[in-house]
C-alpha cells in the first residue's frame, strides 16, 4: 500500500469560481478522482487543501505529491497587494521604471492610465557604479557606496528588494556584491537581483522583470510556505508548481522566482492540451478555455505549446490597455480577452449593442444565478435560449433562475431595442462569438499561421457551449472536446515536464564567435541550471536543449532559434539565421552582418504520464431526452439532449444537439457531427466538410 | 441612453460584428507589417500606421497608431483619387505617394493604398502610412533644416507603383536611386505591400460572406456611428468662440521670444454639434521647415474631436465631420509650395493641439487640460565609430511632459498627443554607437504647479566617446511654457546645452543644426514639463 500510495499525485486549480482538484495513480497512468468544490479567496490554499484532504479521507490512500496551478501571484500584483518594495539601481537610472518605452497605450485619452510603477520614486535608490555595454567596469562600486545603499535601505523598513544595474548581464559582480550585503544585513528581506531573474538586456524591461519577482516575492513565499507546511502535516511530501512557460518547479524554486508564475493558472490548460494532442494525434491545437469573466487561446505545434519570449501582466484594467508589467521570461503564448460566461451585454449612448469586457464575475454572477446580479450576460443568453436548463448546470450548489435571465435581458437588451427576447439572446452570443473568433485568428493568422490546419480544443466552463460557433467562424475544421472539460486544467498539472528557461545576453557580430566562446557560453547557462534542477525531486534524466537568438544588425527584433550539436560557432549560427529569414520573409541581405543577441537553454526533465486514462463514468441524473431550444428567429426547435455518460465510443450524432456534461455544455451546431473517440473525446467537424 | 439611438439600416448584430472586425484587420496589417520590416525605425519606434478607407477616400477604421499619420490619410487618399479616378483602379494595383502638396504631410511619409473590389467596382482601400528612415535630401534621415521642400528629398505625387500585382520597375528605380541604404527600403517597402494584400485580402472576405451592398452599408454606418458620438460630445459643450494665441520657439533660422512672426492664432466656434476652426491671424509660412501642409494642421484638430469624444470613439472620419477648419493659405498652417514642411510633423501638430486646448479651456468641463511638451523631441547623431571601425546614423525621439486635468497630474515623461513612438533601449544604443548615456531621469519639479501638477519632463545626458560626432535638435518650449489649466501654472520650458570636456557649457537653442560633440563633451537634453491644472 505505501509504495502505490507515493504514486498519488493530486492536481490542484483554483479558480476564481471553483477549486478543481484530481487525483491521478501515476504508476498506472489512471485518474481515479475528481472533485469541484467552491473557491476560497482569502486563502486560495484553504480549499485546496478541503480538496486533499477529502480525497484522502474517502479513499484512504496517501498522496505522494501535489501539483498546484495558483493564481496568488497574478491576483497581488492585479490588486497592488504586494510587498512595500525599494529598487536599487545604476546612479542617473532611478525613473526607467516610470519612463517604460515612452509610448502610451491608448491614443485619444486625455487623461491616459498607465501601470503605475511597482516602486514608487521615494524608493527608487541610485548606487554611483557603472557597468559598460562589454562588461568592462567604468564606475567602481564602493563598499562605503554599498553601506551607504544598506542604510538606506534599513530606513526605508521595505519587505523586499530588487537590484537592477545597467548593463549587469554582461558583468554581474556590482549586482552580486550588493544582494550579498543586502541579505546579510537584512535578513528578513526578499532580495532578487536582475542578472539572476533573467540576464538579458534591455533595461526597462529587465528591470519591470525583476521589480515584479520582488513585488510579489514575500507573498509568494507565504503562500507556497503555509501550503507545503499543511501539505507536510498530512504526509504529502512534496509540492509542485505550474510555471508560466508550462513547465513545472518546486516550491523552493518557485519562492526564488515567484515573476515566472503569473501566469501559472492559465498555463496548466495548454499543457493539458498538448498531452492530449500528442496521445491522441492533434500535434496542432487550438487550446480554447472559457470561463467565468474570460477567454484563453493558446497555439500548440506539433505538440508543444508556442512560447511567447515576453508578456504583459496586467495590462487590461476593465478591458482598457494600460501598457502592463513586462516580463521577460518564456511563457505559454496566451491571449486572453475579457470575454466569459459574465460577460456584460449592454446597449452604449447611441443604442449599439456590445457584450464585454466587464463582468459580473463570479459575485454577483449572471441574473440566471440568483444572487443579486442585475446585468445581462453571456450566460443568461445561453439560459433564454435553451442551451442550459435549470438541471443542466453541474455544479452542486447552482440552481438556475430562467426567469430572471429572460427578465434581465427584457429590461435591458430586448425592449430598448424593440427586439424580441430570443432576437436578443441570439444576438449577445453572436458577438460573443465574434469578439472570440477575433481572438483566435489573433493566436493564428498574425502570428503567420493558418486556422485551418488546426483542431480547435475546447475547455472550460463554456469552452464547449461556443467553440463550435468560433470554428465555423475561423474556419477551424475540427472540434475537440476532452473528457471532464471542466476539470481540464486541474489534470494539466499534473503532466508537465520540470522545465527552466536560462538566458544570456551576448549581443555582439555572430562571425567573431568561435566555438570556444560558444561553448563557454552555454557552459554558464548549463551550470546555473545544475543549480535550479538540484533543487528538483526529478527522477528522470535531465535535457538541455540549446537556443540562439539572431538579428541583422540594425533590426531590433530576433529571431530564437533552435541549435543542432554541429552548430558549434557563430558562422555556422549565421548560416541557420539566414536560412531561416529567406524561409520566412522570402529575402536575404547579403551585405549585412549578422548579430547574436541571446543565448538561451531549457532544460528538464519529462513527465511521468503522458496522458492519463479517465476516471471510470458514472451514469446517473437524466438520461437522453429532447429540449426545446429557440434560434434568433425566435422559433422553438426540440433538439436531442445527450449526457454524456451515455455515449458509448464510436457513436456519432447529427446536429443540432446538447450533450451534457460536468461542469460544462457542449453545443453541436446544424449542419455539423460529434463522434466519440475510443478514449473518451469527442470530435465535431461540419458535414459538408468530410 | 443618453442620445438619440443610431438609425441603422444593416441588421444590428452584423454591424457591431464587421465594425469590430475592420479593427481587427488593421491591427493585422500592423503585424504583417513590423514583423517583415527592416529598419529599427518601423520594427521597433513603430512610426507607421494602417487604416481601411471606403471608396470617396474616407477613412473607416484604422489601427491604434499614430495620430498624426491617421488623421491626414484621407487628404493622401483625396490626392490619390483626384489624379487615379475609381474607374482607372484595377485589382491588384497600388498608389504610392508622399508629396505635402498633394495630400500628404511631410516627405519622410510614404502612403501606399491599394483598392478592394466587390461586384459593383472599387468598394473601398487598404492603405498604409510608414515613415521611412530616409527619402534622400540634404542630409541622413531626411530632416534636415532647409529653406524649400525640394531640398527634404524625393518628392513623390501620386504615381501607380503596381499594376495588377506587378511593380513597375521604372518607378521603383527611380525612387531606390534617390534614397539612402537603398536595400533596406526595397525590404520595407516589400513589408509595407503585404501589409496592404493582407488588409485587401481580409476585406475581401467579408465581402464574401456577407455581400457587397451589406459591407458598404457598413463603412458609411461606420463613421455615422463616430460622427453620432463626437456630436454628442460636443452638444455638451457651452457655445460660443473661444481664442487663444502662442509662439512657437524657432524655424532653424530665426528664434521667436514672443514679439517676432512665428504666431500661432486661433478661434475656435462651437454651435450646437459643430466645431469651426479658424485660424486667422496665424503668421505666413516660415522659411524653415515648421510650416503644416493643410492635411498636418486638419490632423490637429481631428485629434482635438476624437479628445473630447472621450478617448472611445473609433477613429474614422466620420469623427470628424462636425470639425470645419480655416487656415490662410500661405500661412505656418496652411502653407504653400515651396515652403519646406519636415517638422510640421513633430512640432507644429503638437503646438496646434495645445493652442486649441488653451482657447477651449473656458468651456471645456472643469476647465480643461494643461498644455504638453509640444514635440516629438528628435535628436540625431552620426558619425565614425572608431571603436567598430563604421559609420553610425541614431534618430530618436523623446518624451515629455503631459498637460494636468481634473482627472488627475499629467503623464510623466511619454509621448503625447500626436505622436506614439517608442524610445530605445539605453542597453541596445551603447551597444551600437560610440556614445555613453549618463542620465536618463524625469526632470523633478519640471510638472507646472497646481491641484495637479503638470508631467515631468525628461533629461537625457549623452557623451561622446569618438571625437567629430555630429548632431541635430528639433525640439520646442524651450522659450514658449506648456500653458496651465484652471488656475494651474505653467510647465518647466526645455533646455539644451553642450557641456564641454573641459567644463565650459554652450547653451543650444531648440533648433539646432550641424552641432559637433569631441570626446568626452556631454550633450544635455530636457524636454518641457506639462502645465499644471486647479489652483
Amino acid at each position: 500500500m505505501t509504495d502505490h500510495a507515493a504514486d498519488i499525485l493530486l492536481g490542484i486549480d483554483v479558480g476564481g469560481t471553483f477549486t478543481d482538484v484530481v487525483a491521478l495513480d501515476a504508476g498506472a497512468g489512471r485518474i481515479v478522482g475528481t472533485f469541484k468544490l467552491p473557491s476560497t479567496p482569502a486563502d486560495p490554499s484553504a480549499g485546496a487543501l478541503a480538496g486533499a484532504a477529502r480525497f484522502l479521507a474517502r479513499t484512504g490512500l496517501a498522496a505522494g505529491a501535489v501539483h498546484h496551478g495558483t493564481t496568488v501571484c497574478t491576483n497581488a500584483l492585479i490588486e497592488k497587494r504586494g510587498a512595500r518594495t525599494a529598487l536599487v539601481t545604476t546612479e542617473g537610472f532611478r525613473d526607467v521604471l516610470a519612463l517604460r518605452r515612452q509610448a502610451r497605450p491608448r491614443l485619444y485619452d486625455l487623461a491616459p492610465e498607465i501601470s503605475p510603477p511597482l516602486v514608487p520614486r521615494a524608493r527608487r535608490l541610485e548606487v554611483a557604479e557603472r557597468t559598460a555595454h562589454d562588461g568592462e567596469t567604468l564606475v567602481p562600486l564602493h563598499k562605503a557606496e554599498i553601506e551607504r545603499i544598506v542604510g538606506e535601505l534599513r530606513a526605508l523598513d521595505v519587505e523586499a528588494v530588487a537590484i537592477s544595474l545597467l548593463h549587469a548581464y554582461a558583468d554581474d559582480g556590482h549586482e552580486r556584491a550588493l544582494e550579498a550585503a543586502i541579505a546579510e544585513a537584512l535578513p528578513d528581506v526578499f532580495v532578487s537581483r536582475a542578472s539572476d531573474v533573467t540576464a538579458e538586456f534591455r533595461e526597462f524591461e529587465r528591470t519591470s522583470t525583476v521589480a515584479v519577482n520582488a513585488y510579489i516575492g514575500p507573498r509568494a513565499a507565504a503562500y507556497l510556505g503555509r501550503l507545503g507546511d499543511a501539505l507536510a502535516a498530512r504526509d504529502i511530501p512534496r509540492l509542485a508548481i505550474v510555471k508560466s512557460n508550462g513547465g513545472l518547479t518546486s516550491a523552493a524554486n518557485a519562492r526564488r522566482y515567484p515573476v515566472h508564475l503569473i501566469e501559472s493558472g492559465p498555463a496548466a490548460g495548454v499543457i493539458a492540451s498538448a498531452a492530449l494532442g500528442r496521445t491522441e494525434g492533434f500535434g496542432d491545437l487550438i487550446a480554447f478555455d472559457m470561463g467565468g469573466t474570460t477567454a484563453k487561446v493558446g497555439v500548440i505545434q506539433d505538440g508543444r505549446p508556442r512560447l511567447a519570449p515576453e508578456f504583459l501582466a496586467d495590462r487590461l484594467v476593465d478591458g482598457r490597455d494600460v501598457g502592463g508589467y513586462p516580463i521577460k521570461s518564456p511563457v505559454i503564448d496566451l491571449i486572453e480577452i475579457g470575454a466569459g460566461g459574465g460577460s456584460i451585454a449592454r446597449l452604449d449612448s447611441l443604442g449599439v449593442l456590445k457584450v464585454g469586457p466587464e463582468s459580473a464575475g463570479a459575485d454577483p454572477g449572471p441574473a440566471c444565478w440568483g444572487r443579486g446580479g442585475g446585468a445581462a450576460t453571456v450566460t443568461d443568453a445561453h439560459v433564454v435560449l435553451g442551451h442550459i436548463a435549470a438541471d443542466g448546470y453541474g455544479a452542486e450548489d447552482l440552481s438556475i433562475d430562467a426567469e430572471a435571465a429572460r427578465r434581465v435581458i427584457a429590461q435591458t437588451v430586448a425592449d430598448p431595442l424593440g427586439w424580441p427576447l430570443e432576437r436578443a439572446a441570439a444576438g449577445i452570443l453572436t458577438l460573443a462569438d465574434a469578439n472570440m473568433a477575433e481572438m483566435v485568428r489573433l493566436a493564428t493568422l498574425r502570428r503567420g499561421l493558418d486556422p485551418r490546419d488546426f483542431a480547435l480544443l475546447a475547455f472550460g466552463g463554456g469552452g464547449a457551449l461556443h467553440g463550435p460557433a468560433i470554428a465555423r467562424e475561423v474556419g477551424v475544421p475540427r472540434i475537440v472536446v476532452p473528457p471532464v472539460p471542466g476539470l481540464f486544467s486541474a489534470v494539466g498539472t499534473l503532466l508537465g515536464d520540470v522545465r527552466h528557461d536560462l538566458v544570456q545576453t551576448v549581443l555582439t557580430r555572430a562571425q567573431g564567435v568561435d566555438a570556444a566562446a560558444l561553448t563557454a557560453g552555454f557552459a554558464g547557462l548549463e551550470d546555473r541550471a545544475h543549480a535550479l534542477l538540484a533543487a528538483e525531486a526529478t527522477a528522470g534524466e535531465s535535457r538541455f536543449e540549446r537556443q540562439a537568438d539572431l538579428r541583422f544588425e540594425g533590426q531590433m527584433f530576433e529571431k530564437t532559434l533552435p541549435l543542432g550539436p554541429e552548430d558549434r560557432d557563430g558562422e555556422a549560427l549565421e548560416r541557420l539565421f539566414r536560412q531561416a529569414y529567406v524561409a520566412e520573409y522570402g529575402y536575404d541581405l547579403p551585405g549585412q552582418p549578422v548579430e547574436l543577441v541571446n543565448l538561451r537553454l531549457v532544460a528538464g526533465c519529462p513527465a511521468a504520464v503522458a496522458w492519463p486514462a479517465p476516471a471510470a463514468g458514472e451514469v446517473s441524473g437524466p438520461g437522453r431526452r429532447r429540449r426545446a431550444v429557440a434560434g434568433a428567429d425566435g422559433i422553438r426547435r426540440e433538439i436531442e439532449v445527450v449526457p454524456r455518460a451515455t455515449i458509448r465510443p464510436g457513436e456519432h450524432f447529427a446536429g443540432p444537439l446538447l450533450i451534457e456534461d460536468f461542469g460544462a455544455t457542449i453545443r453541436v451546431l446544424a449542419g455539423q457531427r460529434v463522434t466519440a473517440g475510443t478514449s473518451g473525446v469527442l470530435v465535431i467537424e461540419e458535414e459538408d466538410a468530410r | 441612453m443618453n442620445d438619440a439611438p443610431l438609425e441603422l439600416e444593416s441588421d444590428a448584430v452584423t454591424f457591431e460584428v464587421v465594425r469590430g472586425g475592420l479593427v481587427a484587420i488593421c491591427e493585422e496589417m500592423r503585424t504583417v507589417m513590423t514583423s517583415a520590416a527592416f529598419s529599427p525605425l518601423l520594427s521597433l519606434s513603430s512610426d507607421l500606421s494602417c487604416a481601411l478607407l471606403d471608396q470617396y477616400g474616407d477613412v473607416v477604421a484604422q489601427g491604434n497608431d499614430i495620430p498624426v499619420h491617421l488623421g491626414a490619410m484621407p487628404f493622401s487618399a483625396k490626392g490619390m483619387l483626384a489624379r487615379f479616378p475609381l474607374d482607372e483602379w484595377r485589382p491588384g494595383d497600388a498608389v504610392l505617394a508622399n508629396d505635402p502638396y498633394s495630400g500628404g504631410s511631410h516627405l519622410p511619409d510614404m502612403t501606399l493604398m491599394t483598392p478592394i473590389f466587390d461586384d459593383a467596382g472599387v468598394l473601398g482601400f487598404a492603405a498604409s502610412r510608414v515613415h521611412w528612415p530616409d527619402i534622400g535630401g540634404a542630409s541622413p534621415g531626411s530632416s534636415a533644416v532647409t529653406d524649400e521642400i525640394v531640398k527634404e528629398g524625393l518628392r513623390i505625387p501620386p504615381v501607380r507603383v503596381l499594376r495588377a500585382g506587378v511593380m513597375d520597375e521604372g518607378v521603383a528605380t527611380l525612387l531606390f536611386a534617390n534614397v539612402r541604404v537603398a536595400e533596406d527600403r526595397r525590404g520595407d517597402f516589400q513589408a509595407q505591400i503585404a501589409c496592404n494584400r493582407r488588409g485587401v485580402e481580409r476585406v475581401e472576405a467579408l465581402v464574401a460572406r456577407y455581400g457587397g451592398p451589406a459591407i458598404r452599408r457598413i463603412l458609411a454606418e461606420t463613421q455615422t456611428y463616430s460622427e453620432r458620438l463626437v456630436e454628442a460630445a460636443l452638444a455638451r459643450i457651452a457655445d460660443g468662440t473661444y481664442a487663444a494665441r502662442q509662439h512657437l520657439d524657432g524655424d532653424g533660422y530665426i528664434e521667436d521670444r514672443g514679439d517676432g512672426p512665428l504666431v500661432l492664432a486661433v478661434a475656435v466656434t462651437k454651435r450646437g454639434r459643430r466645431l469651426e476652426i479658424d485660424f486667422a491671424g496665424t503668421g505666413p509660412q516660415a522659411r524653415g521647415p515648421i510650416n503644416a501642409p493643410i492635411s498636418v494642421t486638419a490632423s490637429a484638430c481631428y485629434y482635438l474631436a476624437l479628445a473630447l469624444g472621450g478617448g472611445d470613439v473609433p477613429p474614422n472620419s466620420g469623427a470628424y465631420r462636425p470639425v470645419l477648419v480655416h487656415a490662410p493659405a500661405g500661412s505656418l498652417v496652411n502653407c504653400v509650395h515651396p515652403a519646406p514642411v519636415v517638422s510640421g510633423n513633430t512640432e507644429m501638430s503638437n503646438r496646434l493641439v495645445d493652442l486649441m486646448f488653451e482657447a477651449l479651456a473656458p468651456a471645456m468641463a472643469a476647465g480643461g487640460i494643461g498644455g504638453s511638451y509640444g514635440t516629438a523631441g528628435v535628436f540625431a547623431l552620426g558619425g565614425h565609430d572608431t571603436h567598430r571601425d563604421r559609420r553610425f546614423v541614431h534618430l530618436e525621439t523623446i518624451g515629455g511632459g503631459m498637460g494636468a486635468s481634473a482627472a488627475g497630474p499629467g503623464l510623466d515623461g511619454h509621448r503625447t498627443h500626436m505622436g506614439n513612438t517608442m524610445n530605445l533601449p539605453i542597453e541596445a544604443s551603447e551597444a551600437a554607437m560610440p556614445l555613453l548615456i549618463e542620465r536618463y531621469e524625469l526632470v523633478e519639479d519640471s510638472g507646472g504647479t497646481g491641484r495637479h501638477r503638470g508631467g515631468l519632463g525628461v533629461r537625457r545626458v549623452l557623451r561622446a566617446l569618438d571625437d567629430g560626432i555630429s548632431f541635430s535638435l528639433l525640439f520646442e518650449r524651450a522659450l514658449h511654457a506648456a500653458h496651465g489649466a484652471a488656475g494651474g501654472a505653467p510647465g518647466r520650458t526645455a533646455r539644451f546645452h553642450v557641456e564641454r570636456a573641459d567644463g565650459r557649457i554652450e547653451p543650444l537653442s531648440s533648433k539646432t543644426e550641424a552641432g559637433r560633440l569631441e570626446a568626452g563633451d556631454r550633450l544635455w537634453l530636457e524636454t518641457a514639463g506639462g502645465g499644471g491644472w486647479g489652483r
